[in-house]
């Protein structure tokens, strides 16, 4: 009985030191600064005025109505625009409406078509772009906070500022679905070549493609310690999760043992450990690790399968792609896969008939993503009387890049952006369960306050203090909303800021409410109140949604 | 082999420090007279319920390590707490159990008779996945995924119980509500408490609340309610977290959870009339390179223990006043991996704390760890889970039907609490 308790760090294994817990925290959100200043006589009977006008009223109608985008839904280009964007800007929508529903969707399907130089010439400024594992962990091993904030810097400018949006909207949709977190260990190092190699590289690809470069990527080894998994002693996580989370799901139709035998096919597959050569922490294949003989998976056996990505033949070498293949080809994996993009697109709850027209689509083309977007946003599901287009709740990223699109913000870097991020739940690339960010209102709706105090940030005049985004000058943003200054002409301010700079998405209710607010401003409607207005339009309820 | 679970010589290990015999005495007899310096106000009429979720699976047997049990050592021959009297040994219990050494800072609650662990523990869950196991363990609904419940347990007794007045009835002190709380009356997620309060320019700041309070007035749940019971709480009562000065010279980590306790431990003294409170404590899924000893493991160990010992202190003229406890969705394996961690597993290990726990004990109906013993090869489940929330909820909350909190359960009274 060995009681002596050994301690094995297994990050010796690859010439690393030993980890030592989570050092990724970013500093709180900065207080909204809020100066007191000096009240006129004027504005505090304003203000008794207006409270008293409020409450007298406020209430006293019928029950405010679900979300209804009657604008959007009127409009079938605004809803593609809404749906398979980063959020509403308005010149992206007019360029939309000048190609037409069919012709947008088209350029969005074909990202390499849209050339997007300007966004890859400013992501070069981030010295951890295109590094491999060895490069970034050599770079980066001291400030590893550093690495972190560049790589979400990243994710963040794409999101914002690609032109390809569709592909970035499905960027975010992987990133999820194969979630890595940076944070865990070392997937800081490991990411910046597996966001390439998997997410970008497959968004629009198909699933076979992007299940397998998620599989075989290091980012992914790491993460669900699949790099760990060895003969004689099975390490199942990555297998488990392929299954429930990946794949067929947790009502796929697949028993504890098929995790165990998925986990032994993968037996094997590890980082590189030797920190003289090249591809250091990338995966490799140790055929002596791999656990031979027959396996069994959902019943079959599984076959030994083609080498991955590999000139040789080693022994095992070829079942973990053989597992995949398994698994992608499963009319489980198809349902779970539409179903899941259903939600992501159109509606929280996708009737069973479109989800099977999706699925078959996926089998009949191999899990062509194209193919199933094209079935997706069809533009009779986007159209007014679609009964499958539901409105759906922004999460907290989609609400903050949508506030900065809105404003055409050229992103610089994320610094203040992830730390408004963090306090509303939702950092890129640092989700620790392997389910990913959930994607559903019951989720998110409760923790509102983060978001009003995003807006009151971001919307001070002139964009404020807010650091790390460059906004256009005044006279731009006046134009945006249809307000001049020089003629204080207030009249319809509510509706133009609803419409062109939040597409349509406030209630009739809510415009008027803002409206009130905006004839009720005593004194000079300044850029002061305009930015006022900005904020409390991007707090209401209907921008919550899309 | 079973091992005995009463350890009727728990008082002999009272008073490990003064203060706390002191602190201790003031709460006992704040029921009838609040001493001067102690507690400026009544204690509540219910104590405040507060979870800790341990979440991705917390390793029961690192925690409390079963070190006489034979077969231990043998299934864990390299990742165990050793036995008391080794080097890096486990801090004696009760003679079978012993305390992980990181964990050392529960002792000062545990040694006073208030905190109490219940081990080969949890909820009965086949599937060893994670997201099964939570939905099963905070529904509390045994026939999930195609059951009809959907609402939280700690909602099911919100709801079973007669409102206090306070603006909120419940907070979770994480980003994202637990399902424990789904569809909670009152209740919102408060990751930061110390900015609560409505943003913007101070000039405009009322006008913009009322817009605002408009636009959100009958607008449907979750979203309505959310933003309605937020602007209700702005301020949470007055309470200035950053000049809060926790009693006895307690000293919280500065962790997430050492500052989520703290504000807990200040909203609580407030008295805002806040019922429930759910911590999630995340990074427990170590799959691969535990460290029990002096790695990741260890460090989360310590913190929850230092920040649960800070609590404890700093809570002890209040003693009465709230009822804690730890638990999580599942143990781990028995058997180590290769990965130097343990994988999923089944039963673990569970604490409560607070005034009318039996404490100063470990509660097992120990199943043993030989190969017959085992479920799937992972500790088996002997008390579930429901019973030890069960007692807090009849003994401490004063609920007498249970049936609607957990249904399908037939309740068996233990002795956890008095």
């Amino acid at each position: 009985m060995a009681l002596q308790s050994s301690i094995q760090d297994v990050h010796a294994r690859l010439g690393l030191p030993p980890q030592s817990g989570r050092s990724f925290e970013l500093p709180p959100p900065p207080r909204t600064s809020a100066q007191p200043s000096a009240l006129d006589a004027a504005r505090r009977a304003y203000r008794r005025h207006f409270l008293a006008t409020l409450s007298g009223g406020a209430g006293a109608g019928a029950a405010t109505p679900l979300p209804t985008p009657d604008r959007i839904r009127r409009d079938p280009v605004l809803a593609l625009v809404h749906r398979i964007t980063n959020g509403f800007n308005l010149a992206e929508y007019e360029r939309a409406r000048a190609l037409g529903y069919e012709a947008y969707l088209e350029e969005q399907l074909a990202p390499e078509s849209l050339d997007d130089s300007e966004l890859e010439e400013r992501l070069t400024r981030y010295a951890i772009l295109g590094l491999s594992p060895k490069q970034a962990h050599q770079t980066f091993e001291n400030d590893t906070l550093a690495a972190a904030l560049q790589l979400k810097s990243m994710v963040l400018t794409r999101a914002v500022n690609s032109r390809r949006q569709l592909k970035e909207r499905m960027a975010e949709f992987w990133r999820d679905h194969l979630n890595i977190d940076h944070a865990k260990g070392i997937e800081w190092a490991l990411l910046p070549e597996t966001e390439l190699t998997v997410t970008q590289a497959h968004a629009l690809g198909t699933f076979p493609g992007i299940l397998s470069a998620s599989a075989f990527s290091a980012g992914m080894q790491y993460y669900l310690d699949n790099w760990l998994n060895v003969r004689g002693a099975a390490q199942e996580n990555y297998g488990r999760e392929l299954l429930e989370l990946h794949t067929l799901s947790i009502t796929g139709g697949y028993y504890e043992s098929d995790v165990k035998e998925v986990a032994k096919c993968f037996t094997g597959w590890t980082l590189n450990g030797r920190q003289s050569s090249p591809d250091w922490l990338r995966t490799t294949f140790d055929p002596s690790q791999h656990t031979p003989g027959p396996k069994f998976l959902l019943g079959q056996r599984v076959p030994e399968g083609k080498p991955h990505a590999s000139a040789t033949f080693l022994p095992g070498q070829g079942e973990a792609q053989a597992v995949l293949d398994l698994l992608a080809a499963h009319p489980s994996t198809a349902l779970f896969l539409s179903r899941k993009l259903l939600k992501w697109f159109l509606t929280p709850t996708p009737p069973e008939s479109l989800v099977q027209r999706v699925a078959e689509t996926y089998q009949d083309t191999g899990g062509d993503l194209r193919a199933m977007l094209r079935v997706i946003l069809a533009r009779e599901n986007l159209s007014f009387a679609s009964p499958v287009y539901a409105p759906k709740f922004r999460r907290p990223y989609h609400f903050v890049t949508t506030l900065l699109r809105a404003f055409s913000g050229r992103i610089e870097n994320g610094f203040e952006t992830m730390s408004f991020l963090t306090g509303l739940g939702q950092v890129p690339l640092q989700c620790a369960p392997p389910t990913g960010y959930p994607d559903t209102v019951e989720n998110w709706g409760p923790l509102i306050l983060p978001r009003w105090s995003f807006s009151a940030t971001l919307l001070q005049p002139l964009f404020g203090n807010y650091r790390g985004v460059r906004f256009p000058l005044m006279p731009e943003l006046e134009e945006l909303v249809g307000y001049d200054r020089g003629l204080g002409n207030r009249r319809g301010v509510a509706q133009r800021i609803g419409e062109r700079a939040f597409g349509g998405t406030l209630a009739p209710r809510e415009v008027e409410l803002l409206q009130e607010y905006i004839d009720g401003y005593p004194g000079d409607f300044d850029t002061s109140a305009l930015f006022d207005c900005l904020c409390l339009a991007s707090s209401m309820p209907g921008f919550q949604w899309y | 082999m079973k091992h005995s679970d009463t350890n009727g010589d728990s008082s002999s290990k009272l008073t490990r420090r003064s203060v706390l015999g002191a602190t201790a005495t003031a709460a006992a007899t704040s029921l009838f007279s609040a001493p001067a310096s102690a507690s400026a106000r009544p204690p509540l009429a219910r104590p405040v319920l507060l979870q800790l979720f341990l979440r991705q699976g917390m390793d029961g047997c690192s925690l409390v390590v079963p070190y006489a049990d034979p077969n231990f050592y043998n299934l864990r021959p390299t990742l165990s707490i050793p036995p008391p009297g080794a080097s890096g040994g486990a801090l004696d219990l009760d003679g079978f159990f012993g305390l992980a050494p990181s964990a050392s800072a529960f002792l000062t609650p545990f040694n006073d008779g208030r905190l109490l662990f219940v081990h080969a523990s949890g909820s009965h869950d086949p599937t060893r996945s994670h997201f099964e196991a939570f939905a099963r363990m905070e529904v509390a609904d045994p026939s999930l995924p195609l059951g009809v419940v959907t609402t939280g347990w700690m909602t099911r007794y919100l709801n079973a119980v007669v409102p206090g007045s306070g603006a909120l009835r419940a907070v979770g002190a994480n980003p994202l509500l637990p399902l424990s709380l789904r569809g909670a009356p009152k209740t919102l997620p408060i990751p930061d408490f110390t900015s609560f309060s409505f943003p913007g320019r101070l000039l405009t700041s009322a006008e913009r609340q009322a817009t605002i309070t408009a636009a959100y007035t009958h607008y449907p749940a979750p979203l309505g309610t959310a933003a309605l019971d937020t602007i209700a709480a702005f301020g949470l009562g007055g309470v200035d977290f950053d000049a809060y000065v926790p009693a006895n010279g307690a000293v919280y980590p500065s962790s997430d959870l050492g500052r989520r306790l703290r504000a807990v431990a200040a909203l609580i003294k407030a008295d805002i009339g806040i019922e429930v409170f759910n911590i999630d404590v995340d990074g427990w899924d170590l799959h691969a390179n535990i460290g029990v000893a002096s790695g990741e493991m260890s460090r989360l160990m310590s913190d929850l223990a230092r920040s649960v010992e800070a609590f404890y202190l700093d809570m002890a003229a209040y003693l009465d006043d709230y009822i804690l406890f730890g638990l999580t969705e599942f143990g781990r394996h028995m058997r180590e991996n290769f990965s130097a961690g343990f994988d999923h597993g089944h039963g673990s290990c569970l604490f409560l704390m607070g005034g009318g726990v039996n404490g100063g004990q470990v509660r097992a109906d120990w199943p043993g760890l030989f190969l017959d013993d085992l479920d799937q090869g992972d500790l088996a489940i002997t008390t579930d889970y429901r019973d030890v929330l069960g007692e807090i909820l009849k003994k401490r909350l004063g609920l007498t039907d249970l049936a609607p909190i957990f249904p399908f359960h037939t309740y068996t009274d233990h002795g956890f609490l008095s």
